[in-house]
């Protein structure tokens, strides 16, 4: 029953990171709504991308123009605090998350083609051909952004639709760098809030695989919880429910005494057990997911072994003869070491027992209180 | 006996606190098989016992038998409601079966073994079922479980038909106990009688443990003897006898309507 055991103890393991992190993930999700520092990371990358640091020019000529305007609400203002490169928490105000390559390509080409103030009328019926881009080219005062565009109008082969896929192509490099900075930001916010819930809630990963692998019926009842998890869908409401009903494995005792002895006696492997397990939240919950649905199909095909004949049926030896054998289903635990009961009537049952023999007379029983007022 | 109680002390606080009648069984704390594990939830049972008497199984519950060594549950429910606390550790009650994946009841579930025969002609009386419903909600609360953790011995035996105890619908006693507003109580004796029309005070509430000249009026008149005025265990058995002929609570208590029947 060794794999069996590991493996039974991993699939609990993965299934209390999975809930920990699903409940990080809706955090996170609920800040993102708050702050949208998805559109700030835009910005950095818009202005990365057409090489206007502070904002002012063509960054800001690019979000005013109609294409781009269209997407979110009011003007664009620059966001002064955006050079700081620390963007765990910077707001993206009205700014959109999303800007399509189509619209970032047709706005640059059309900046290009008839001047990138949209105010100014000079040029503006001048239709946009590789030609009348070439021609303008001069008025985006972006070197840069200049020779960006000429390489584009010149691997294009004269068609404007090839050129457009170009700049399309340029634009989604820049964004796989934007996407990658939110990634990075998302995982510190995840692994500082996975350490507030880990302390909070005492997820300790140490102690739960302790458990787990020592305790045979805490082990099946998260293993049952986790495979009716990976089948089902999983949000937020789900995930706090299931973590409650595992407070076998996590929490603090219900007294504050209690809290003050754990911490004192076993503050230092906690503070390890915490730390793996906030580094465990911040990998996230899709991650979980996927190895939770692994960790089940490796399971399913791995059959425990049958209950060896040698190993004695420990109900046989404390109930009456008359007490059917149990089920395969209930496979006694091999006893781990540590187990808190190796004792061998850890599974009578007494309710084969005549209690009609030694009769408890009304007058021998003890005094009660309570149930007066 | 162990130097250190087993875990469960709390339960008679518990209990108490819930309106319940509780009585302690000599030497409960250090009684059990062996320490409990992480305590989930709380299974049901009925003890098959005999017919008559408050809570005639509590020996056996204490001792077991021959074959199998008691305790056989860490709280035995008399007819009257009021819960015996026998032990504070492991006891043998739940046998093999599984509940919500639990396998091991006895080292994860306090059993309660409530005094009935199991036999259609002994109806459940209400006062215990109240006691019943009000004594495994204050458990749960107390472990802070949702009422699916209480489970009957006849859903948690296994294989599928082994056990027949309680003999109750457990599904609907856990809806019972799920639609208990969190500070209901179970019906209890008031102190003492309302008083007379002259403005004097009723006659008090009498229990074991009382003494003075009232207990003596009520020994005289239940014709106990010796007329010693202390209310002790005798004077409360032949109340409960009293009580039973009258169709009252045979709970052994003097209240209002024990007085009112002697007259």
């Amino acid at each position: 029953m060794f794999g069996s055991t590991v493996l039974d103890a991993a699939i609990g393991l993965v299934f209390v990171f999975l809930l920990a992190s699903l409940i990080a993930s809706a955090v996170r999700e609920g800040l993102e709504a708050w702050l949208k520092t998805r559109a700030s990371h835009l910005e950095a990358g818009l202005r990365e991308i057409l090489r206007d640091r502070e904002g002012i020019g063509l960054v800001k000529q690019f979000y005013n123009h109609p294409l781009i305007n269209s997407l979110f609400l009011g003007d664009y203002a620059p966001n002064q605090k955006l050079q700081t490169g620390w963007m765990l928490f910077t707001r993206g105000r009205n700014l959109p998350s999303y800007i399509p390559s189509s619209n970032f390509a047709i706005a640059l080409m059309d900046m290009a083609a008839r001047g990138p103030q949209v105010t100014d009328s000079s040029a503006v019926t001048a239709s946009v051909t590789l030609e009348s881009i070439r021609a303008n080219v001069g008025s985006i005062e972006n070197p840069a952004v200049q020779r960006a565009l000429l390489i584009a109008i010149d691997r294009a082969d004269g068609d404007l639709a090839k050129a457009h896929a170009n700049l399309e192509a340029w634009y989604n490099s820049a964004m796989d760098r934007v996407s990658g900075w939110y990634k990075r930001s998302t995982q510190s916010i995840l692994l500082a809030l996975g350490l507030v819930m880990a302390v909070a809630l005492n997820i300790n990963t140490v102690r739960i695989g302790a458990t787990l692998y020592h305790d045979q019926s805490a082990r099946s009842m998260v293993v049952e919880s986790a495979k009716k998890a990976s089948t089902g869908v999983m949000n937020y409401d789900a995930a706090m429910t299931d973590l409650g009903d595992l407070s076998l494995l996590i929490g603090w005792p219900n007294t504050f005494q209690g809290v003050q002895y754990e911490i004192a006696h076993y503050w230092v492997s906690d503070l390890a057990g915490w730390i793996l397990t906030a580094f465990a939240i911040s990998l996230g919950a899709p991650f979980w997911f996927d190895l939770l649905n692994r960790l089940i199909v490796i399971r399913s095909t791995v059959k425990p072994h049958q209950k060896s004949p040698e190993e004695p049926s420990t109900d046989s030896q404390s109930s009456s003869p008359a007490a059917p054998l149990p089920t395969p289903k209930v496979i006694p635990a091999p006893a781990p070491l540590g187990a808190p009961n190796p004792d061998p009537d850890r599974v009578a049952d007494g309710c084969d027992v005549d209690m009609t023999k030694d009769v408890t007379a009304d007058g021998m029983l003890p005094s009660a209180t309570g149930g007066v007022r | 006996m162990p130097n250190n109680p087993f875990s469960l002390t709390w339960m008679p606080d518990v209990l108490l606190k819930a309106g319940l009648k509780v009585a302690l069984v000599d030497g409960w704390e250090y009684r059990g098989r062996a320490e409990m594990g992480a305590v989930y939830g709380v299974l049901c049972h009925h003890t098959a016992g005999v017919k008559t008497l408050n809570m005639p199984s509590l020996n056996t519950l204490i001792k077991g038998r021959p074959d199998l060594a008691g305790p056989l549950a860490q709280l035995g429910l008399g007819r009257d409601g009021t819960y015996y606390v026998i032990a504070a550790g492991r006891c043998n009650h739940a046998g093999a079966g599984s509940w919500r994946g639990v396998s091991e009841g006895n080292t994860h579930f306090i059993g309660i073994e409530a005094e009935n025969t199991g036999l259609p002609d002994d109806p459940w009386p209400e006062s215990q079922m109240d006691a019943y419903r009000f004594g495994v909600a204050a458990i749960l609360q107390y472990l802070s479980r949702g009422v699916e953790w209480c489970s009957g011995h006849k859903e948690y035996a296994l294989p599928e038909g082994r056990k027949d105890d309680p003999t109750f619908d457990m599904a609907a006693f856990r809806a019972a106990i799920a639609s208990l507003s969190p500070s209901a109580m179970p019906p209890s004796i008031a102190a003492a009688e309302a008083p007379n029309q002259d403005g004097t005070p009723g006659r008090a509430t009498l229990r074991r443990g009382d003494n003075g000249p009232l207990v003596e009026t009520l020994q005289s008149e239940l014709q106990i003897t010796p007329v010693d005025s202390n209310f002790g265990s005798l004077t409360e058995a032949a109340v409960r006898v009293f009580q039973r002929q009258k169709g009252l609570v045979p709970d052994g208590i003097v209240g209002p309507k024990t007085w009112q029947a002697l007259g």
